[in-house]
């Protein structure tokens, strides 16, 4: 605090003080000094004696719990103690501290505490944890964010934000390439949402995204690679050749002799720039392509080699990799910017789709575009149908994330939003289903993980289409899609979903399937379907510690820290032990701390094995091993299949069976009528999916997603409109999408 | 450059006899390893459809695998000196090199397979990546080349139909999340590592058109950059870097002239042929000069796919896929057909390796020609050619057979038919044993590759080298 204190000072002193000597000087400065430091001393005292009421009964002198004392502590944060000081932050703002046994700190202290800690640990050269990052999302106060009492201004800072791979990819089908390009813009790693705006294009990338430019300048002067047929009748590119160009002016600019005019130059660089970036160029522009790239080019290398050399440039461009969001629009008294029309043409198109859609451009350009009024009417509008002509192209290798993940026809999205979907596959994460890896030993062919996926992408476009209580649904439903892949086949049986005999089916298959009831009492929504289950699991087992963080961070909008480093996370190796008693070895305090945020949520889900079966037993062998699912008690322990097993008799016969224990406990939700005891499953999701913190967590993270970055709290407003046009319109999606759309967070610049 | 005109002399001396004179000066990947220490190099060639067992066998030493995927219960570590055994007659083009020849027999591979092909799993001895998903770690060729400074990290060059120019394989991968990626085209990959030198008239002006983009990048994305705030400028900046260097890159072979020169290839009709085989015999020629002109020390080639027809070697139109299913000697698949002239699966497989070890030999010779330390540029290399999946084509993976050619400087023994104890038995070895075998040969302390087995029993030691392949 004197550090900062001085620069002030000095200021004030050298302007109004500037003609007295040295000596009065010093003299006025150390009485300053002193004064300062007397209100640091008396400043850190206060927080002191907060920390000493609140914390001295467990953390005090003698014996202090994990070993940290407060009553010790040095009152100037940048001294000896500064880790404990860190540690003192880390613990307070999470809400890890006090315990809920322990009565927790009064809001307004402890604001003021960490209000001074953040200044004093900054001062201190700590760097507070980065708001920004997706992993920091939940850092923001949940209940200052919905309480009302920040009013804004809510905007985005002005921002440039590199396009998604998937529009990447869906240029590449556009201009009809035969073989789809290959995507250098990867995105982040696993932790939560793909696409932050954040993110740019990397070294590694621009490489393979110049060699993508070339083969995509080769298609559009000259088409895609020629099929012919081959002797045997198979189809066969043709080597070298290529047919059916679209772009003619092109093509013959490639082929045309002698030098090119200045007309047929001014030509070729404005239908460029319609076609690649919608828009024609400026005089500038046209001026600089024209005489500074292509005149010198063809003189050196040809009409051929210029015009590709051309094209590769105008697809490297910012403005053609990078979506711009810089408010170019009017300008608000408060110095916020609008989004041009422009700007939010192709904001609003991105939400939905991976491409610009034309008829909100031609709003654009025709000047209605200009107010909330003309955004809610297109946004509406795109929200129920969509331009069938410019559709994403049909085909597994669209969808982005693997074969056979995706929904190879467009039409079953009815209105063709691949975004919306791709929200929920990120939020939920169940598409990670297949990349946890399952020996074949362990279940005898029983799990399929990608249709498991392609059954919960399903359960997801159902309750978008109904559009009602949309989370809702999503949380608590037992109605799934089960074996959606087969097309028009009867629903033979399916194990995982506990579907052990024949299932007729209600529907004819393929785009017109209803979804089917299942066993009762046994799911309740997508954190029961076996997709999110595998995904959610381990190799051989199920992983409570994940399931229950996803719920923490995801539904009740919390925070667990990473695993501390030199912690060997090992469960006990004991056979004999199911995973749940294993797990006791974390009840010991330095481990409880975090664990008590995901294991009592995690366990109701053991009612499921890790391939996402129902159980209210687990089978032991008869030396009392516990075997971690059925599937592996038949296929690996009998060395039989499922069905030879039922004809040589029941399983009981060799296994010997325990009771699962399925009890659990929500707790430190910020809700009290959330927290208590559960016991199941069903329980559980019921009640969370009653919460309006569940629903309001929920907000934000679609919030995120759209928006590509973390809510602070100016867009408290923007969140409270979401949330209130969601329940109000009994739990549409498109409402709250709309909400979104139209707030200041999404059209305002800043 | 620490390397003595005199030395060159001598090197341009020693091989002038040599009809691929010109790139003798085999100096520039000792320039580029900044320890000072002789460079190794690491070339793998990958092909599909599974190698037999019997496909590498030695001469006289038959009795000990079968042809399909034997299992054989395999107890105890056997190996052989070569110098008493022929090479097989797919292997035969090596028979020159066999004191340099390792053949490795009774592998496993189990954490990888998957059903027609390990895909990442092949090199990364992980869990096979299926259907394009991402790799989960690095592979083998890709942790390797993290370790060189050559202007090209990796070299990947892989056989495709004509068409693309660049593709992801899905074999090679630089870390979890982080393909490779693979020439497909020849002249595209000569333009990028010879570019710099080529004197073909039409070559040269697109070489300058792609330093003329480069530039008029680097001036437009200034320009755009200056209009924008600052947060925004940094993120431009991080693109703008990225340009910076591909143009540092050029400038940097610009610099190699000579010795790309010297390396450079002949432009043949194979560069832009629309035969196959034709097409990976330029692939080859590539490796081998990027190899000699120092341009990189890691060669991944993707020998063929299941899709690929093989034009150019008498197998009509064929896909790998269907050559794969002519299973002789064990039912399923097409049940042991035939090619019109009564050619079976085993002769066609002989053919094609054959055709590829014709290239790897002649790898062998060009390198071999070249002196460096007291030796030549073919002992500091290794090359090794195998499957992407196991025994077999419908493989389970639990035997791997490879074959090697070279010594890594003598890091690795040669000579020797090495047949470890089969999947279960103790002592048993996995394909992650011998990739810890080329770490540990290149200078990297790794003790661990790759995912474990995790169905072998705790008892087997999953870590460390392939002892028996070491010298």
């Amino acid at each position: 605090m004197i550090k900062r204190l001085e620069p002030v000072l000095i200021q004030y002193t050298e302007t109004r003080l500037g003609t007295a000597s040295g000596h009065s000087l010093t003299v006025f400065l150390c009485l300053l000094a002193g004064l300062a430091w007397a209100v640091h001393a008396a400043d850190a005292d206060e927080h002191l004696q907060v920390l000493r009421d609140s914390c001295a009964g467990c953390h005090g002198r003698a014996d202090p719990e994990a070993g940290f004392s407060v009553t010790g502590l040095s009152t100037s944060v940048a001294g000896a103690d500064l880790e404990g000081w860190q540690k003192i932050r880390e613990m307070v703002s999470l809400g890890d501290m006090p315990p809920p046994d322990a009565g927790p700190i009064a809001v307004e202290q402890k604001k003021q505490l960490l209000k001074w800690l953040d200044s004093e640990l900054t001062a201190a050269g700590y760097e507070l944890p980065d708001l920004s990052l997706p992993q920091n999302g939940n850092r923001v106060d949940h209940d200052a964010l919905f309480s009302g009492e920040h009013i804004g201004p809510a905007y985005t800072s002005s921002r440039l934000w590199r396009i998604s791979p998937e529009i990447y990819l869906r240029f590449a089908a556009t201009i009809d390439m035969a073989r789809k390009l290959n995507a250098p813009l990867t995105s982040t790693g696993d932790h939560g949402f793909r696409d932050y705006s954040y993110l740019y294009a990397d070294q590694a990338a621009i490489r393979t995204l110049m060699q993508n430019c070339k083969r995509a300048a080769a298609t559009l002067v000259y088409g895609r690679v020629a099929r012919v047929k081959n002797k045997s009748g198979s189809a066969r590119r043709n080597p070298g050749g290529r047919e059916n160009s679209r772009h003619p002016l092109f093509r013959s600019f490639a082929v045309g002799q002698g030098p090119p005019g200045e007309s047929e130059l001014n030509a070729v660089i404005a239908y460029a720039f319609e076609f690649l970036l919608e828009r024609p160029p400026t005089k500038l522009e046209l001026a600089r392509y024209r005489d500074e790239f292509l005149t010198p080019n063809l003189e050196l290398a040809g009409r051929d080699a210029a015009l590709t050399g051309f094209l590769t440039t105008m697809m490297m461009s910012p403005e053609f990799l990078f979506r711009m969001e810089v408010g170019l629009g009017r300008v608000l008294p408060d110095g916020r910017r609008w989004l041009s029309p422009r700007e939010v043409a192709y904001a609003v198109s991105y939400t939905l789709f991976d491409y610009l859609d034309a008829q909100i451009l031609k709003a654009a350009e025709e000047g209605k575009l200009a107010t909330r009024a003309d955004v809610e009417r297109e946004f509406r509008r795109m929200l129920t149908s969509s331009d069938r002509r410019v559709r994403a192209p049909a085909g597994k290798n669209f969808w982005p994330t693997g074969k056979g993940a995706g929904i190879t026809s467009p039409r079953l999205m009815e209105t063709g939003h691949p975004r919306l979907l791709r929200f929920f596959r990120q939020y939920f994460g169940y598409v990670a289903a297949p990349d946890v890896f399952k020996d074949d030993s362990r279940h005898d062919g029983k799990l399929n993980a990608w249709d498991l996926v392609r059954d919960a992408d399903w359960f997801v476009l159902r309750a978008l289409k109904d559009d009602r209580n949309v989370l809702k649904v999503l949380l608590t439903s037992d109605r799934y899609f089960v074996n959606s892949r087969a097309n028009r086949k009867p629903i033979r049986e399916n194990r995982v979903y506990n579907l052990d005999g024949p299932v007729e089916r209600p529907d004819q298959g393929g785009l017109s399937q209803v979804p089917i009831a299942m066993p009762e009492g046994q799911r309740a929504g997508m954190l029961t379907h076996p997709a999110w289950l595998v995904a959610h699991s381990g190799n051989f087992e199920t992983d409570p510690v994940r399931r229950g963080r996803w719920i923490r961070e995801k539904l009740l909008a919390g925070i667990v820290p990473d695993i501390p480093i030199g912690v060997a996370a090992q469960l006990p190796d004991e056979p004999k032990q199911t995973l749940r008693q294993r797990f006791a070895i974390v009840n010991r305090s330095e481990c409880w701390r975090c664990h008590r945020k995901m294991n009592p949520l995690g366990n109701p889900l053991e009612a499921y094995d890790d391939f996402g079966r129902y159980r209210t037993d687990h089978l032991v062998t008869q030396d009392d091993h516990v075997i971690a699912s059925e599937f592996e008690a038949y296929s690996r322990l009998r060395k039989v299949t499922w069905r030879d097993s039922h004809s040589r008799g029941h399983p009981e016969e060799e296994f010997r069976s325990r009771p699962v224990d399925v009890s659990g406990e929500i707790t430190g939700s910020g809700d009290a009528e959330l927290d208590g005891k559960v016991d199941g499953p069903v329980q559980m999701m019921h009640r969370l999916a009653a919460s309006p913190r569940v629903r309001q967590c929920f907000v934000r993270h679609v919030f995120r997603f759209w928006m590509g970055r973390n809510e602070t709290l100016p867009d408290s407003p923007t969140l409270i409109a979401m949330d209130s046009a969601y329940v109000k319109s009994g739990g549409s999606f498109q409402e709250l999408m709309v909400a979104l759309v139209t707030s200041d967070s999404f059209l305002l610049r800043k | 450059m620490e390397h003595p005109l005199s030395r060159r002399k001598a090197l341009h001396n020693a091989c002038a006899g040599l009809a691929v004179a010109p790139f003798l000066q085999g100096i520039a990947a000792r320039a580029a390893d900044q320890s000072g220490r002789t460079p190794k190099r690491f070339v793998f060639v990958v092909r599909a459809n599974g190698i037999l067992p019997t496909e590498l066998q030695p001469q006289g030493l038959e009795s000990l695998v079968r042809p399909r995927g034997a299992r054989l219960s395999q107890k105890k570590l056997i190996t052989a000196p070569l110098k008493d055994h022929s090479l097989s007659r797919g292997l035969a083009p090596l028979e020159p090199w066999r004191h340099q020849v390792t053949v490795l027999q009774g592998l496993s591979g189990r954490m990888a397979n998957e059903s027609h092909g390990a895909g990442y799993g092949a090199l990364g001895a992980c869990r096979g990546a299926k259907g394009g998903a991402p790799p989960t770690t690095p592979t083998v060729d890709g942790l390797l080349s993290r370790s060189f400074n050559t202007p090209f990290a990796h070299l990947g060059l892989a056989m495709e139909e004509i068409g693309p120019q660049v593709v992801y394989t899905g074999l090679f991968a630089a870390a979890a999340k982080k393909p490779l990626p693979c020439y497909a085209d020849p002249m595209t990959a000569y333009q990028d590592l010879f570019g710099s030198v080529v004197t073909d008239r039409q070559l040269k002006a697109a070489a300058a058109v792609d330093r003329n983009v480069l530039d008029f990048m680097v001036s437009d994305i200034n320009r755009f950059r200056a209009t924008l705030p600052g947060v925004e400028k940094e993120k431009l900046e991080h693109y703008l870097e990225g340009f910076r260097s591909l143009k540092a890159q050029g400038e940097k072979l610009r610099a190699m002239k000579k010795q790309l020169t010297a390396a450079a290839p002949d432009l043949t009709d194979d560069f832009r042929s629309d035969v196959e085989i034709e097409r990976l015999k330029a692939h080859f020629q590539l490796a081998t000069s990027a190899l000699i002109g120092g341009l990189t020390q890691v060669v991944s080639i993707r020998a063929d796919h299941l899709g690929l027809r093989l034009t150019g070697l008498g197998l009509g139109s064929k896909t790998v896929h269907q050559i794969g299913h002519m299973i002789e000697g064990e039912k399923g698949g097409s049940g042991g057909e035939k090619f019109d002239n009564g050619m079976g699966e085993f002769a066609t497989r002989e053919r094609i390796m054959n055709f590829h070890m014709q290239q790897i030999a002649s790898m062998a010779k060009q390198l071999e020609a070249v002196p460096e330390e007291d030796g030549t540029m073919l002992d500091n290399t290794v090359i090794l050619y195998l499957s992407d999946h196991g025994e077999k084509h419908h493989s389970n993976c639990f035997e791997w057979p490879m074959v090697a050619l070279g010594t890594a400087g003598g890091a690795l023994k040669a000579g020797q038919y090495i047949h470890v104890p089969g999947w279960g038995e103790d002592r048993h070895n996995t394909i992650a044993h011998a990739y810890v075998s080329l770490l540990q040969a290149a200078g990297i302390e790794q003790d661990q590759f790759g995912q474990p087995d995790l169905t072998l029993p705790s008892s087997i030691d999953q870590t460390g080298p392939l002892s028996a392949w070491m010298s």
